[in-house]
């Protein structure tokens, strides 16, 4: 297991090493530049006083030599938008992303699990069908146009819960408050998530009635519920926990759209600015952090099908 | 395979529940929110894009701009003339020889923490803007003062280098006054709670609350030196997307919106929304790099003025909200625009009339070619994103063709734009707009080799008329000056401006007070601004 640990953890630093040298040779290669230069008023002088405060009067890699170095002593730098440390400005975020990341989630593992069993037990049935046709739905349709059209219908149209934000602004933040800021947001980002899932969940759980260990319970007495929740949904599950490691990443970007709209304050939405932005020290301490966090995620998810399946080896 | 009734009745049991508990939550928010309405403070709610710098002297974007406008008093704000009227500033003589501004300040002034505000306060925040290591964004505003002085505690002295008839305008623009005692052992830059969370102004307003991403919140200053404010609080949402936005105003989020033509229809139908149109100092154009030879000569650029069709962009693509232009000098700023210069006219036949006498010809598909047999192509760049602009830059395109220009349009991020493409000259030409202060000097714009001539005018009677503009200060000779500046153009156009834009606000229909300024001056009025009941 420690080996097995090691080896892993390895290999995550690996991967994040590379995603942020890539990341910084990307940034730093778009074209443009910060957007605190681009201000078509700023004399000579003043533009080549703001490139030496903020190290870009160097060349790129030294600026990268700088950057690694700051890293290995823990050092996150300060950002050039908001002129505060990226440590700070990612703290003050990642509360509200983890609320709504996990909510949305949380949420869709709620309805894709039964709904994707369900769909494949009783194949070609009426859940199904309608199951299916709302999966290719959500799927199809662009996540900020769904946002807009549930602000226009929930916000506007039939005022039951609040445009954007987290909370109402100047008002005491109560729970109800937060709770009834977070459903919009949280159903939005939950729609493409949950579809995808219930994919996943429904084809794997066909895969599974198939075996012959469900002709074996079935054939023992075992009542179809036993035989569904039991044998099926715990096969099933494999595959879907892997999903779901893949599905971190891109509930962090794709709340970078529902963060927008919504205007929820939320870390892909400062992810998003940054890079709008060229705030190099930002989108490489967002990166950093994000990489860190999906490879250590996908790491825990490793651990976990040890307890879903024994079959599988840590050797494997 | 039949679905067994067990989990049947535990799958519907599953949806059922939480349906329930969803519609009685939906009521009671419902409620929660009339109630709140009702009896809260009496707010006024504005967008930003992104977090602002709550200092003025560092702020880098507009949006930070505006919310330093009633959180930090300047010397002198803008009246519903965009004269200049005191603020901070109670009264002021100027020199004979106009290179000494003297002001007596406002006495009893305290700032948000309850510290007098004095004459130092005023020399501490000029030193830091006119220095360029303190990260000042205001520098080249300020670039004539030659030194600040302090006389006594509420009197204060601006030496300049050279006359300089902008200066007062410039003052009450985007100065405002920081207070000395909150950076004795620090920059302004290592002041990251201050322009964050605790800034300290002499506004109508302080900031209480400022969270990263969500709002700043701010209240009635009740040691506020002016007429109390109106309001109990100001509070800025985050907001950074633009449909979003409308669509916070149309559920009563938020009670003033800046908008794109775009946006018109979905507001103009709403009810308690209404739209204002105030004019802005500002001038959208197309600016032709004059270092490019087929935009060299008058007589082509004088061409391009008459084959470009403003009427149908201003109706068509801006909904009206716009003004005819006559020149670099904008409408609003009356007191200096000539409104008996002609409204430039739509005319395809001269245009090619004048281009054929500026030695071009009729080849193939009626496009013109030069002496060589070159088309007349360029490319024409406008900043992505902006459907108003992307659309102008279209219609003129078409129009060009119509008199055998060959125009290709680039979109591109107006940051990449600006600095790969604007700054260094590398480009033909660009649909860009310079917004400016309350004034008509355009000299760092439109005098040959000045910092901000992107176009690479050279005109040698605009460099000398501009010159004289911004070092005469008897407002008749003044307007006289400009007036012949303006006379210039029309022969020898800098740019070719395309109109000068109207601020499109869709605003809470019950919001009193708000000047007919843009949003940008109107902000130096917090204190009249109100939200009826």
């Amino acid at each position: 297991m420690t080996a097995f640990l090691l080896r892993r953890a390895a290999h995550a630093l690996t991967v994040v090493f590379v995603v942020c040298t890539v990341t910084f040779l990307l940034v730093h290669l778009a074209p443009g530049g910060p957007a605190v230069l681009a201000d078509p008023k700023l004399t000579q002088e003043e533009q080549a006083a703001i490139e030496e405060r903020l190290g870009l009067d160097q060349p790129i890699p030294v600026q990268y030599g700088i950057w690694i170095s700051r890293v290995a002593r823990g050092e996150l730098g300060e950002s050039f938008l908001y002129q505060v440390p990226n440590r700070r400005a990612i703290a003050e975020r990642l509360p509200n992303t983890v609320l709504l990341a996990g909510s949305a989630l949380l949420l869709s593992v709620l309805l894709a699990v039964p709904l994707g069993l369900v769909s494949a037990i009783h194949r070609g049935g009426v859940v199904d069908r309608v199951v299916s046709g709302v999966v290719f739905l959500a799927m199809a349709v662009p996540t900020f146009w769904l946002a807009i059209l549930a602000i226009f219908t929930f916000a506007v149209a039939f005022p039951v819960f609040p445009a954007g934000g987290a909370t109402t602004a100047g008002a005491s933040g109560s729970l109800v408050d937060r709770l009834s800021h977070l459903v919009m947001p949280a159903v939005v980002l939950a729609a493409v998530t949950t579809a995808e899932l219930l994919r996943y969940m429904r084809s794997s759980a066909q895969t599974a009635l198939a075996q012959p260990f469900i002709r074996v319970a079935r054939a023992k007495g075992l009542r179809e519920r036993t035989v569904a929740w039991r044998h099926v949904l715990r096969n099933a599950l494999v595959p879907v926990v892997t999903a779901l490691g893949i599905q971190l990443p891109r509930l962090v970007g794709g709340a970078a759209i529902t963060e927008t709209v919504f205007a929820w304050p939320g870390l892909g939405r400062l992810g998003i600015q940054a890079a709008l932005g060229r705030d190099y020290p930002l989108v490489m301490a967002i990166t950093l952090f994000v990489s860190a966090a999906v490879v250590v995620v996908n790491l825990l998810i490793d651990v976990l099908y040890l307890w879903i399946d024994p079959r599988i080896r840590l050797e494997a | 395979m039949k679905l067994p009734s067990a989990l049947h009745r535990s799958l519907r049991s599953l949806s059922g529940a939480p349906l329930g508990r969803w519609r009685f939550f939906a009521v009671a928010l419902l409620t929660a929110c009339t109630s709140e309405s009702s009896s809260g403070p009496n707010a006024l709610r504005l967008p930003l894009i992104n977090d602002p710098i709550l200092n003025p002297v560092l702020a880098p974007d507009i949006g930070s701009i505006l919310i330093n406008k009633i959180i930090f008093s300047a010397l002198v704000r803008p009246d519903e003339n965009l004269r200049p009227v005191p603020d901070l500033a109670l009264s002021w003589t100027t020199s004979e020889d106009g290179l000494e501004y003297t002001f007596n300040l406002k006495p009893g002034v305290k700032w948000h923490d309850g510290e007098n505000f004095t004459a130092n306060d005023v020399k501490f925040t000029f030193d830091q803007i006119r220095d360029v290591k303190s990260g000042s964004r205001l520098g080249s505003d300020f670039a004539a003062v030659a030194g600040v002085e302090v006389i006594d505690s509420l009197t204060v002295r601006f030496r300049l280098k050279a006359p300089f008839a902008p200066f007062l305008a410039l003052l009450g623009y985007n100065a405002g006054i920081i207070p000395s005692h909150k950076f004795r052992d620090r920059k302004l830059l290592d002041a990251t709670d201050f322009s964050r969370s605790t800034p300290v102004g002499t506004g109508p307003f302080r900031v209480v609350q400022a969270a990263s991403g969500s709002a700043i919140v701010l209240e009635r200053n009740p040691l506020y030196h002016g007429a109390a404010p109106a309001l109990d609080q100001v509070i800025f949402r985050i907001v950074p997307d633009v449909n979003a936005q409308v669509a916070q105003l149309l559920a009563g989020e938020l009670d003033i919106v800046p908008i794109e033509p775009a946006n018109l229809p979905s507001v103009e139908r709403a009810a308690g929304v209404d739209v204002v149109r105030n004019p802005i100092v500002q001038h959208v154009y197309v600016g032709f790099n004059q270092q490019r030879a087929i935009f060299k000569s008058a007589l082509v650029r004088q061409a391009l003025d008459l084959a470009v069709n403003r009427k149908a962009i201003i109706d068509g693509v801006l909904k009206g909200a716009a003004d005819m232009p006559r020149g670099t000098i904008p409408l609003v700023l009356s007191e200096f625009f000539d409104p008996s210069l002609p409204v430039p006219s739509y005319n395809p036949d001269s245009a090619r009339k004048l281009l054929v006498k500026a030695g071009w010809r009729t080849g193939d598909h009626l496009m013109l070619l030069d002496g060589s047999g070159k088309p007349f192509a360029f490319t024409l760049l406008v900043d992505k994103g902006n459907p108003t602009r992307e659309q102008a830059a279209l219609a003129v395109q078409q129009d060009l063709r119509r008199v055998g220009i060959d125009a290709s349009i680039q979109t591109l991020e107006f940051a990449t734009l600006v600095r790969d493409r604007v700054l260094p000259g590398k480009y033909d030409a660009v649909l860009i707009w310079w917004t400016t202060p309350p004034d008509p000097d355009q000299f760092s714009f439109y005098a040959s080799g000045q910092d901000n001539n992107h176009v690479r005018y050279v005109n040698r009677r605009v460099d000398s008329l501009l010159a004289a503009g911004r070092a005469t200060l008897d407002s008749t000779k003044r307007r006289d000056i400009y007036r012949q500046f303006q006379r210039e153009e029309l022969s020898d156009p800098p740019v070719l401006v395309l109109f000068y834009p109207r601020e499109l606000l869709a605003v809470n229909r019950r919001l009193r007070g708000l000047p007919a300024l843009g949003l940008r001056d109107a902000l130096r009025h917090a204190e009249r601004l109100s939200v009826a009941r």
